[in-house]
């Protein structure tokens, strides 16, 4: 029984994996939990709503060094949206906070959070808010990529912080009547959240990022509305399957993943790991049996080096590594292709 | 238990094949090319022996025109991959995530299109503007086993050849020859043999010049269309062999199928036939081109004349002022017998003769010509002058002249292109994107090699600067400063203070320099953007200049130290104690006074600078129109915009600006034009910016560019029209009178003005509780006043109190910081019986941000505790004022601890109404209606109330109401809905307040009555009222029978003065055929003092049977008459 099992799922898996040429992705699932009491906006996450939220703490530094420990939590109500954000904070006494006029100026060289969210969860049309820490916003609303109306504001949208010794709580609310839409459990918006820090001993720009990517990629994650009550793993499944394959929410020893048709299923890492591996390694050994027949020092390297990133991605963690095996069968293909050229120039000659 | 979920949702799911559907962007617009816009050309091939070539072109979307053009002329089974504009990717778009935001564009996607498409049998394989390196290997190969095989590959302008040089082993010369043989020749081209294959590459794919340069250009084109046309033949297998015609006394024996065609360099065809001999006309000296039609394949043979006599038409000043007479030269080599010339103006681009005349030559070499008593539409013209003896042409000569007073005459609106540069295929885009779009003129900046104003001139575009700034040394203007120059320039660099000596000769050393660089002196430009960049960081200013500058500026402003210290609540012993301190940190120490010197400091630097631009500019162009950005982006709220435009220079004001400083920008100069700035739009979407700006009265004119990632719209169809679907028509009913109906009809005075207060404003700033920030109460008191239809204007500190007399009620907005003779004006406007409305802590500081020990207005709104600090708290009213019941409730706003909500004071005449909060923290804390009642209550107990009311109107939407001679105007938007291309759908009923006849402007009559019900579909509407029913103007002619070259009289007499309409020629088929963006004569005009108005018909206007239509466009009535244009 239990072969038949694996049977059924590496029959799934290979046929999910064929023809993507997308990147392999970890999405942010944030949960926005409706809040029974509404919160007021001051800066203090001590409402009952905030408990009901659970937090979203999977950050990414953009530059790969450690991101600053952030916590993310989302409540929403008849009114509208409000986000929680904890920025655990070693030097509050560094914390930056210049611009004080709304849309007055460059929100994001302070202390700050960005947030980026799509209702239409096309993942071109958004609203971008820079929030400071002192709970300034600047705006703008994109309905598509080439236009930017930076004359736009969210005129009702209220925010406050609070700084203490050891982090800086912003509470942030966005009236449904600004977004031009109200949310319904059920529901499934685009969505990434961003913390600008300058409180490191250089005073540089350290891009706290929550996983998924940055804003010129926009690889965003979602927001799934709620009650009180999460909603299963499989009512996740069929709500994500919109999303653009391949990508991965890892959950409790399990993920909800999608390769590239799209399709959502619950494996086990290590069989959705092992099996991107294997076909990494079938692009790779079919580049070195075409290099075999002609000669060629680039071809040497670079087959060499993809081999080194086969063995290098064996040690990363389980998303990164399936993301690197995905990326080493495109590199493969490619590679075999250069090579077949080159026999076909040197033939010609 | 948890294997079994898996494996049950891994089956369900995969059978009920739940989807990846990422949403995507249309993006076929971008993959397909289309041959619906036909651009003038010549028939070349109607069929080829061995049929249609067929071709795939690889081609960047800067590029793809050029594949139409060939498809105009020859016949071509094409199919096209169209890549990245200018940046040789193969990927038009590019976002990894999502596999593109537009279907079809990415990498990937082009990838397999191409692998696709080379499935089919292609003769020739065209790749232009491409790197190769962008193309996957198994692209490439695919290609070349193509190739190899007896195809053609042609590149042009193709980079990353390195690593495929060898397919360039065997050169063919004599493909090289063949190509050329029958076309202008191209220094680049290359040809080789590849197998049984061919390969051809060049370094562009069209060598006809980039600008467009006269007449002439349209020769050039259509030759470099015969090389390509040839090149792709060649390389696509076919022979070419046909031999060149021989000439032979007057005629040319056709030595190849098909037929001959004599053209001249003006592209005009002059003679053809179809038999072997081609008798020639009698030429004058010249170049001419005997092309090779319909035959075996397309080839010109380009050949000169010489007749014996050669002319040139010289001219001392090619810049025409206005409609001065014209007075060239005609030199002559030799003299001619019995001779005789026509001279003739000629506009461009279109080459209409708008003037004609014959004089006789006599024996002389040099005649001096006269072309007075013309008109002429377009901004460049040539003059072109044919020499006969008898009836014989002999030699033929043109020059161009410039009209460029036109420049300086804009129409009543204007809407251009942002940065239009001339590209491979300028004329033909030209044609698309202007003649068919019916823009005026384009934006760009004149720095570096961008073309000069007559390039665009050629083209009859107004060219306005964007940032004609005055960065020192600015590429491309140092070679024409003089030593003296160059000096006080490299001695401003090292301190560009404005209290450096040597920067203001070295900013007007600039200007004469950039002036210089284009000819600006010469051919000015349409308007002098000073542009945004002049903005200058407040934490700048900490120059050893500028320290002084700042105590020069306290000096002048406090006479004595002592006057400071009093204003300040300070113990400087001198002036030069005083600090130049960082606003930030005199803001953290609770220093307001030094906050407020050092951004007096960077304010007036930014000022004086404009103030030595624009002076500058004036000395050498006593007629440019200058204006000046009317918002910095980082100091939105508190830039001191009133002494800005204290200077009258100044007179266009360009604002891509928020709220509420377009509407400061509107109140305070009236008599400026605005100009909207850079306004971009999605693909869906309304013309959301030139509706609200027009209709709120902040920017008469708009200019605009294209968005959309790196899609550029107009290259693939050379006609932009599918891209913006919701645009198109709605922007052409704005520049067919709805704009300048809304530029000349003034806002209807409600009665209403807000305190403008630079010293305030930036008060707010500071973020200290006791100093709310003006847009506070401003932003939600507009928002109301647009909800409702009621009108308001700011009013500032210069001319306060002769301006207030036009108002019942003065705003005062987060107004804490006044000065004292502001305090005046306002205690004497309510003396007189004004209101005046304040909120928290109005005046308790000085204008130089000293705290005072007694808030000014005290004698108005009582003694204010300065330091004590709002508090949220629960807020309640509930009172009479004035036979008006107020009431709100809120839970939490912001007041200060022990002052009423609202609290009234009657002094002299007027009243003066304290709310101890802000509008903004009220209508934070309370539902809209409550907050809308309130605030339309409160200015009701003021007199001030709304001329229409609405019902059912939707949130955020925008009224506007105007007062036209005899007409109300009524306009209603919705930026939201225009925005993202919907329209509403909801009635709403316009209530009026008597009976009255109420029309759709530029549309006709709606109704007979004191109400109406509309949508808001599209989200812009505009009704005009009259009190009496209106009918259609009068269309009174001089004539129906036109000759050419004669106007025809318009009576204007009896229609009323400032009336707009709009009058519109179209020919038997319908089409419009007057160009609409002629600079002199526009087809929208007022009407003025003369009882007349002429049309014009140009000597070259096609007999035949015409339409004249016009239209009064406040009412939309038209009345229309036919003429007949008799040869």
């Amino acid at each position: 029984m239990r072969y038949a099992h694996m049977l059924l799922i590496w029959a799934a898996l290979s046929l999910a994996t064929r023809g993507t040429a997308r990147e392999f992705r970890e999405l942010a699932l944030h949960h926005a939990v409706r809040a029974e009491t509404v919160p007021i906006i001051d800066g203090s996450l001590d409402e009952a709503c905030w408990k009901l939220a659970p937090p979203f703490s999977r950050y990414t530094h953009d530059a790969g060094k450690n991101p600053q420990e952030t916590h993310i939590r989302i409540v929403w109500d008849d009114r509208g949206i409000t986000f929680g954000v904890i920025n655990m904070e070693a030097h509050p006494e560094r914390i930056r906070a210049s611009v004080r006029t709304r849309d007055g100026g460059q929100v994001w060289a302070d202390d700050s959070n960005e947030f980026y969210v799509d209702p239409t969860a096309t993942g071109y049309a958004l609203y971008k808010f820079d929030v400071n820490s002192i709970g300034t916003i600047a705006d703008f609303w994109q309905p598509d990529p080439g236009f930017t109306d930076h004359s736009w504001s969210a005129t009702s949208a209220r925010a406050a912080s609070s700084t203490g010794t050891d982090a800086w709580t912003l509470e942030f609310f966005v009236p449904w009547s600004d977004l031009g839409v109200r949310a319904a459990p059920g529901d499934l918006w685009m969505f990434f959240h961003r913390r600008l820090a300058w409180t490191d001993a250089d005073g540089k720009l350290t891009v706290t990022s929550s996983t998924g990517g940055n804003f010129m990629e926009r690889k965003f994650g979602y927001i799934s509305f709620t009650t009180a009550e999460l909603p299963t793993p499989e009512a996740l499944g069929e709500r994500l399957g919109s999303a653009a394959a391949p990508w991965v929410v890892p959950m409790k020893n399990r993920w909800l993943w999608a390769n590239g048709d799209g399709t959502p299923r619950l494996a086990e890492p290590p069989a959705v790991v092992a099996h991107y591996r294997e076909l990494a390694e079938e692009a790779v050994s079919a580049a070195v049996e075409l290099a075999a027949t002609g000669t060629g020092e680039r071809n040497a390297a670079a087959l060499a080096e993809l081999d080194r990133r086969l063995t290098v991605a064996d040690d990363l963690m389980p998303v990164d590594a399936a993301a690197s095996y995905q990326a080493l069968i495109r590199e493969g293909e490619e590679l075999r292709d250069e090579i077949a050229l080159e026999h076909f120039l040197t033939n010609a000659q | 238990m948890p294997g079994f979920v898996c494996l049950r949702i891994v089956v369900m799911l995969c059978l009920t094949g739940v989807l990846s559907a990422q949403t995507q962007m249309d993006g076929s617009r971008a993959n397909e090319l289309t041959t619906d816009f036909v651009t003038p050309h010549l028939e070349w091939v109607e069929s080829l022996e061995g049929g249609k070539l067929r071709a795939l072109f690889v081609v960047s979307l800067s590029r793809a025109r050029l594949v139409i053009e060939i498809a105009q002329r020859m016949p071509l089974d094409y199919a096209a991959v169209t890549t990245a504009l200018r940046t040789y990717d193969l990927a038009i778009t590019d976002h990894p995530a999502y596999d593109n935001l537009y279907t079809g564009t990415s990498r990937a996607a082009k990838t397999q299109e191409l692998l696709d498409k080379l499935e089919s049998e292609y003769e020739v394989v065209v790749i232009a503007g491409v790197d190769l390196g962008q193309l996957p290997a198994r692209v490439k190969l695919r290609i070349l086993e193509r190739v190899q095989a007896g195809a053609g590959l042609v590149l042009y302008d193709v980079r990353g050849t390195e690593s495929l040089q060898a397919i360039f082993a065997h050169p063919a010369p004599a493909g090289e020859a063949a190509i050329q043989a029958l076309a202008p020749a191209d220094p680049s081209l290359r040809a080789y043999s590849f197998g049984a294959g061919r390969i051809v590459t060049a370094a562009r794919m069209n060598v006809a010049p980039f600008h467009y340069d006269g007449p002439a250009w349209w020769a050039r084109f259509e030759n470099a269309n015969v090389l390509t046309m040839r090149t792709l033949l060649w390389a696509g297998g076919r022979n070419l062999v046909a031999e060149a015609p021989e000439l032979e006394g007057t005629s040319a024996r056709r030595k190849a199928n098909g037929r001959l065609r004599l053209r001249d360099s003006w592209n005009a065809v002059l003679t053809e036939n179809a038999d072997p001999v081609l008798e020639l006309p009698p030429l004058p000296t010249g170049t001419y081109y005997l092309d090779l039609v319909d035959g075996s394949e397309p080839g010109v043979f380009t050949f000169q004349v010489d007749s014996g006599h050669t002319a040139e038409v010289t001219i001392t000043d090619d810049a025409i002022d206005g409609f001065s007479p014209i007075r060239p030269t005609l030199l002559l080599n030799a003299p001619v017998q019995n001779g005789r010339a026509t001279v003739s103006l000629i506009d461009m681009p279109y080459q209409r003769i708008w003037y004609q005349r014959e004089i006789l030559l006599g024996d002389g070499l040099e005649f001096p010509l006269a072309i007075e008593e013309y008109h002429m539409p377009t901004l460049a013209a040539t003059v072109r002058v044919d020499v006969h003896t008898g009836e014989t042409p002999v030699a033929s000569a043109s020059t161009i002249v410039y009209f460029p007073w036109y420049q300086q005459h804009a129409p009543l609106y204007a809407d251009t292109l942002w940065e239009y540069n001339p590209g491979g295929v300028d004329r033909i885009r030209a044609i698309a994107e202007y003649d068919v779009m019916g823009y005026s003129g384009l934006l760009n900046r004149i720095d570096g090699d961008r073309p000069s104003v007559q390039t665009y001139m050629h083209l009859n575009l107004r060219h306005g600067a964007h940032n004609f700034g005055f960065a020192l040394g600015n590429t491309g203007i140092g070679e024409n400063l003089t030593d003296e120059e160059q000096e006080s320039i490299a001695l401003a660099k090292e301190d560009f203070s404005i209290g450096n000596p040597h920067t203001e000769p070295a900013i007007r050393a600039t200007v004469r320099s950039m002036i210089r660089h284009k000819s600006l002196d010469r051919y000015p430009l349409a308007f002098y953007g000073l542009g945004n960049e002049t903005k200058l960081p407040y934490t700048n200013g900490f120059t050893e200049a500028d320290t002084r500058f700042l105590r020069e500026m306290l000096r002048d402003r406090y006479g004595d130290i002592a006057t400071l210290n009093a204003a300040w609540g300070r113990t400087y012993a001198s002036f030069d104690e005083v600090p130049n301190m960082p606003m930030e940190e005199a803001r953290v120490n609770g220093m307001y006074p030094e906050y407020m010197a050092h951004r007096r400091l960077i304010d007036e630097t930014v000022r004086r600078r404009i103030e030595i631009i624009s002076d500058e500019v004036a000395r050498i162009d006593p007629h440019a129109h200058m204006g000046c950005d009317g918002t910095w982006s980082l100091s939105n709220d508190g830039i001191n915009m009133e002494e800005i435009l204290a200077n009258p220079r100044v007179n266009h004001w360009e604002q891509y600006s928020r709220l509420p400083r377009a509407e400061v920008l509107r109140s305070l100069r009236p008599d400026a034009g605005g100009f909207l700035w850079g306004w971009i739009m999605a693909n869906d979407s309304y013309p959301e910016a030139p509706w609200f700006n027009l209709l709120i009265g902040c920017g008469n004119h708009a200019n605009w560019f294209l968005s959309g990632c790196s899609i550029g719209g107009m290259q693939l169809s050379a006609d932009y029209r599918p891209w913006r679907p919701r645009m198109v028509d709605e922007l052409e009913k704005l520049r067919t009178g709805v704009a300048q109906l809304l530029n000349t009809t003034p806002l209807r005075g409600d009665g209403l003005a807000i305190w403008e207060s630079y010293t305030s404003n930036v008060a707010g700033l500071l973020g200290d509780p006791r100093l709310p920030r003006s847009t506070d109460t401003s932003m939600p008191l507009i928002d109301y006043c647009y909800q409702h239809g009621l009108t308001f204007d700011f009013v500032a500190r210069r001319g306060m109190a002769e301006k207030l007399a036009g108002y019942r009620v003065l705003v005062l907005p987060g107004s804490t910081a006044i000065a004292d003779d502001e305090a005046a004006a306002m205690l004497a406007f309510v003396r007189n019986g004004g209101t005046l409305i304040a909120d928290l802590n109005p005046g308790i500081l000085n204008d130089s941000f000293g705290l005072l020990a007694q808030n000014r207005l005290h004698e108005l709104f009582g003694r204010l505790n300065s330091e004590a600090t709002p508090v949220r708290a629960p807020l309640s009213i509930d009172t009479q004022l004035n036979g008006r019941h107020l009431r709100l409730r809120a839970d939490a706003v912001g007041q200060v601890p022990g002052i009423a909500p609202l609290r009234v004071t009657t002094y002299g005449s007027g009243e003066a109404i304290l709310l101890n909060f802000t509008l903004g923290s009220a209508r934070e804390s309370t539902d809209a209606e409550s907050f809308a009642t309130f605030v339309g209550e409160l200015l009701a107990a003021c007199d001030v109330a709304p001329h229409i009311t609405f019902t059912d109107l939707p949130a955020d939407s925008i009224a506007r109401v105007r007062q036209g001679d005899g007409f109300s105007l009524i306009g209603v938007t919705h930026r939201r809905l225009a925005s993202a291309g919907e329209n509403g759908d909801t009635d709403i009923r316009l209530n009026l307040p008597e009976n009255g006849y109420v029309y759709a402007v530029g549309e006709g009559f709606v109704a007979s009555a004191d109400a109406i019900t509309f949508q808001l579909s599209p989200p812009f509407r505009l009704f005009s009222v009259f009190a009496g029913e209106q009918s259609a103007p009068p269309l009174r002619l001089s004539t129906t029978e036109v000759t050419p070259g004669m106007p025809v009289r318009l009576d204007l007499r009896g229609l009323p003065v400032g009336r707009v309409l709009l009058l519109q020629l179209r020919d038997a088929e319908g089409n419009l055929v007057r160009p609409r963006r002629e600079a002199v004569q526009h087809e929208v005009f007022l009407v003025g003092d003369s009882p007349d108005h002429l049309v014009h018909f140009p000597y070259t206007t096609r007999p035949g049977d015409y339409q004249l239509t016009l239209t009064d466009v406040v009412t939309g009535l038209a009345t229309s008459a036919n003429l007949v244009v008799r040869r």
